[in-house]
């Protein structure tokens, strides 16, 4: 075959196998996106008729806005401490479940379940539960801190938000951290115990390294989700006490639509995009290097 | 290998096409009403007079009430069809209402907060005296605050009213029978001598619902109305902090209410845990009788009919800010009118437009129509609404200052938007649960108002 | 020695039960809530339902609201279309950018990765905007496209950590057999996905099952709409009316806990055939 030929079928293997992904992705994704940024180049907003362009003022109000900029550091707390404890819990949970333990498909598929509700109707359940179902544990049991909602005071509605997300998301990455483990060779798991190495020793020394794969994709899946969190942050809290919890979605979203400045919400929101992007993207590429070959 | 070039070119054209179309859409909004195609395509209609409407209902709890007045509506006049969009959850109103105007599907017509009705301005149909002539039987005042440059925008359909509800059984079994005249509370003294005596008998003596939409929206919101009888009273007290040449806290009647405020957190049944803000548990307690006065409205009502074993007979006492009975705002609790009804004009056909007039000329001025407001408990400011209306306890109470002459006028409300209660409501909130101090809390309000363009 | 094992696993029990408790309580309260009224809700969430007062009431006034069959088949129609076509069209690619190790592939794939932490509040308005011009707007079609296209990086991302793992050797004696690209791919790497297509299958079940905001924005007519936007009826402007939303939860989850738990058995099959060759 001579190379015009090749050059040939590989286009049209690129076309085959990815021109209908690239598609559609530019068509929903890419294209508005670009439309997007386009947009936090003028004073456009939805109900006005006419808009024109105003250059890089959007972005000067994004660096005098005090409250964005606390927001986001609120919101990289936030993402911190979800990405920890639902990747701990996670772990811990996968690690069990591995293990020689009875009823492992019950257990995995309860464990599984809080993915099954949405986020805007889970978030109204724990506001309810927060609010009626931990005060009245808490007067049965006479213990203050419970007596009083946890969604009432700023630092503790961080933490029931805290304690939704890795409620919904720990069985989400329980099932890649098992797919993960049952993936590791057995020729290795059983080299291994043929060394000596036990219990601990091996999950340090064997297991960990071996699953570096998945902890990409697990910590990936919390910082993404967490940065982006809206529904849930709506739903539970909707920025209270007193505006003190509005992640950064939210405060790009009353921006936009509530305090009407579209333009200024839409710089946010692409200024937002690019820290998450190169935060994210570090993380994989630091990950990464702890990657082994199994 | 044809194929595959094929395929090459065909996704070419495509992206292409999407390309240019999307260029093609930056140049502003077309007017060519691109809602006109929603005629016809609903499929087996084969009537060509077949005209399909939507409608956009901020009023989430009355979701059920257009519903049924939609499809009676369609019984008598087959051809028109109503499509009620349904509003986002919570507070994702404004995000889904400004989405349907930016992709071209704008509701043919809606019913929005006065604030919006300026926001929309540019879309809205005015009405006029040729095709709204319904309007004439408004009652007095009533179109006013729906107009904006001198143009109808927006029809009023309700008028509602809030002040601190008591109830009256909780009140009856304080004082004993007969013994309490809710006018007898005129002063910030005599508030606080009864919340008192509320408390002395075990009962709590107020409630503050802990929604920045409350304090912010309803509570403060009566220190720029109290400035004087006429909206411009408020809106000029605005347009002065704005300006920086007032600030908030040099004002007496700012630094009155904040006073009353105080003596009605001091008494609130919610003191242990005041931010937690839950409508039904609050709703539920004071129905209940846990509390003696609750600071709402009579929209309070639609939310109290659906719950069992509580009381039904509530009135309303103002929230004084002096020691002055003379003082505007201390025999008077504040009427509004809170939501009004627009057509689109921008993104709808003249057609749907038309049709749009006809079904609100049937809903605000025909018996029927008004029927169903009147049975979900709304007081309709029309002359012509039967009188023989029983109205719930609530709004009985309501209608009783109005014809007194007792009501505050809250027509700035129209010119604040729901930014403002957010944003004032949470400062509102931050000062009630002592996290600042009122200082604070003027300091914030000016710096909210000076941040507003 | 075996005393101390035997205390080991019984803390690893009493650990798991304690957590799987923890995990369980929102589900235990919203089922037995959906039995009682609003009130008795708020009164006293612990209490068990008295069946004979509201018995299946919010869950028929639920069925009616949602209308729950329309809904329920323009869930099914959506969800299931566009994640097979997810699945199909996103195992592709990824497969197509781990055998090529072109820069155009890392280039896209880079993209592809970052695409997924762009927030829809800063595509919403371009979104909806250009198709609503195109008139695009208020079709399952659409709706199905766009789920395919916002699919794409997560789908891709999870696929080719997989793919990467698989031994080239097959497919290139594959080839040399004469297969096509095509061929080689379908009868060879596809059944090697089948764990991880499970897994992405169920993950975009649920996002999909569930979406509240994009069908919202796609979806105008009542004829159209989901299960997530007919809970709407249950939510008004200040509170919300618990115990029909319950049911009405309760009808929407089972559909897919079916699907979840039909499917774990091939999750862990996958899972144990993928990882024995």
């Amino acid at each position: 075959m001579n190379s015009k030929s090749k050059l040939l079928n590989n286009i049209g293997n690129f076309v085959i196998f990815i021109g209908p992904s690239l598609i559609a992705f530019s068509c929903v994704l890419l294209i508005p996106l670009i439309y997007g940024v386009y947009l936090t180049f003028t004073n456009y907003s939805p109900i006005k008729l006419t808009y024109e362009f105003v250059g890089f003022s959007n972005f000067q109000a994004v660096f005098t806005d005090k409250e964005f900029w606390q927001q986001f550091v609120k919101t990289l707390g936030y993402v911190f401490y979800s990405t920890i404890f639902c990747n701990v819990i996670a772990f811990l949970l996968a690690y069990l479940l591995t293990s020689n333990i009875k009823a492992r498909g019950f257990l995995r598929a309860g464990f599984f379940t809080p993915n099954l509700i949405g986020g805007i109707v889970l978030g109204y359940i724990w506001k309810f539960i927060f609010a009626n179902v931990f005060t009245k544990v808490g007067d049965a049991l006479g213990y203050q801190p419970l007596m009083t909602s946890f969604l009432t005071h700023p630092d503790r509605a961080i933490i029931a938000m805290i304690i939704v997300t890795v409620w919904q998301y720990a069985g989400y990455l329980m099932i890649i951290y098992i797919a993960g483990f049952v993936g590791i060779p057995q020729e290795v798991q059983e080299a291994s115990e043929i060394d000596g190495a036990t219990g601990f020793k091996k999950l340090c020394s064997i297991t960990i390294p071996l699953m570096v794969p998945s902890f990409i994709i697990c910590f990936f899946i919390v910082i993404s989700r967490g940065f982006m969190t809206y529904d849930l942050n709506l739903a539970l809290t909707n920025g209270q006490p007193y505006g003190s919890t509005r992640l950064a979605a939210m405060h790009i979203y009353q921006k936009a639509f509530q305090a009407n400045e579209y333009g200024i919400g839409q710089a946010e929101a692409i200024i937002f995009f690019a820290t998450v992007a190169i935060v994210a993207v570090s993380q994989v590429l630091l990950t990464k290097k702890f990657e082994v070959e199994a | 290998m044809k194929r595959r070039l094929f395929a090459m070119f065909l996704m070419l054209t495509v992206v292409t096409m999407l390309i240019t179309a999307c260029s093609g859409t930056t140049t502003g909004t077309s007017t060519s009403g691109t809602g006109g195609d929603a005629v016809g395509s609903t499929g087996s209609n084969t009537d060509k007079k077949a005209v399909k409407i939507t409608y956009f209902n901020t009023s989430a709890e009355v979701n059920t009430m257009f519903e049924n007045m939609f499809k009676r509506y369609n019984e008598i006049y087959p051809d028109v069809t109503i499509e009620l969009i349904p509003t986002g959850i919570g507070e994702g109103q404004q995000e889904k209402l400004q989405s349907l105007y930016a992709s071209g599907n704008a509701p043919t017509f809606m019913n929005v907060d006065p604030a919006n009705v300026i926001e929309y301005e540019d879309h809205l149909l005015e009405f006029t005296e040729e095709n709204a002539p319904w309007l004439s039987l408004a009652a007095d005042g009533a179109v006013d605050g729906g107009t904006f440059g001198g143009k109808v925008l927006g029809a009023p359909w309700s008028v509602q009213g809030y002040g601190l509800l008591y109830n009256k059984r909780v009140v009856n079994e304080i004082f004993g029978e007969g013994n309490f005249d809710p006018k007898s509370i005129n002063t910030r003294d005599a508030l606080q001598a009864f919340l008192e005596k509320c408390e002395a008998a075990g009962v709590p003596g107020t409630m503050l619902h802990g929604a920045n939409w409350s304090l912010g929206g309803h509570y403060l919101t009566l220190v720029y109305a109290v400035q004087g009888p006429k909206t411009s009273d408020g809106t000029g007290f605005i347009d002065k902090i704005k300006a920086g040449t007032v600030n908030i806290e040099d004002n007496p009647i700012f630094q009155g209410y904040m006073d009353t405020f105080d003596l009605l957190a001091k008494h609130n049944y919610n003191k242990a845990d005041p931010l937690v803000g839950d409508f039904n548990k609050d709703i539920q307690a004071f129905g209940e009788g846990k509390c003696a006065t609750f600071f709402m409205g009579d929209w309070a009502w639609t939310t109290m009919v659906t719950l069992e074993n509580v009381d039904q007979e509530y009135g309303f006492i103002p929230v004084p800010w002096s020691n002055n009975p003379d003082d505007y705002g201390n025999t008077e609790v504040v009427m509004v009118l809170p939501k009004f009804q627009c057509i689109n004009k921008s993104q709808s056909t003249p057609e749907q437009q038309q049709a749009a007039l006809d079904a609100l000329a049937w809903m605000l001025s025909e018996p029927e129509g008004q029927q169903f407001f009147i049975d979900a408990g709304f007081y309709m400011p029309y002359k012509n609404v039967r009188d023989d209306v029983v109205y719930n306890s609530m709004t009985t109470s309501i209608s009783e200052y109005a014809q007194r002459g007792k009501t505050i006028n809250l027509g700035c409300f129209s010119y604040i938007s729901g930014d403002a209660w957010t944003e004032t409501g949470n400062l509102m909130l931050k000062y009630l649960s002592g996290a600042i101090n009122r200082d604070e809390l003027a300091q914030g309000i000016n710096n909210y108002w000076k941040s507003v363009k | 020695m075996k005393e101390k094992k035997n205390v080991f696993k019984f803390a690893k029990y009493v650990l798991i039960y304690i957590l799987l408790i923890l995990f369980m309580m929102p589900f235990y309260l919203m089922v037995i809530n959906s039995f009682k009224t609003t009130q008795q809700f708020v009164n006293n969430p612990f209490s068990l339902p008295k069946l004979e007062k509201v018995g299946f009431g919010n869950y028929i006034s639920a069925f009616n609201k949602m209308n729950f069959l329309n809904a329920i088949t323009n869930s099914t129609i959506i969800t299931l279309i566009s994640v097979l076509l997810i699945l199909l069209t996103a195992s592709m690619a990824a497969y197509f950018l781990v055998r090529h190790k072109w820069k155009i592939n890392k280039i896209i794939f880079a993209t592809l990765v970052a695409s997924m932490i762009v927030p829809f509040q800063a595509i919403m308005i371009p979104l909806v905007s250009i198709y609503g011009r195109l008139n695009l707007m208020n079709s399952k079609w659409i709706l199905i496209f766009m789920y395919m296209g916002f699919g794409q990086g997560f789908a891709i991302f999870i696929f080719h950590g997989f793919i990467k793992n698989i031994p080239l050797e097959m497919e290139e004696s594959a080839l040399i057999d004469g297969c096509s690209k095509i061929q080689s791919f379908f009868q060879i790497v596809f059944p090697l996905l089948k764990p991880v297509l499970v897994t992405v299958l169920i993950l975009d079940v649920l996002w999909i099952w569930n979406d509240y905001l994009l069908p919202s924005l796609v979806l105008l007519s009542p004829i159209e709409r989901t299960l997530p936007l007919s809970t709407y009826s249950f939510f008004t402007t200040y509170s919300v009316d618990y115990a029909p939303l319950m049911a009405g939860i309760v009808l929407t989850i089972i559909p897919v806990l079916i699907v979840y738990l039909f499917s774990q058995k091939y999750i862990i099959e996958g899972v144990v055939q993928g990882a024995i060759k």
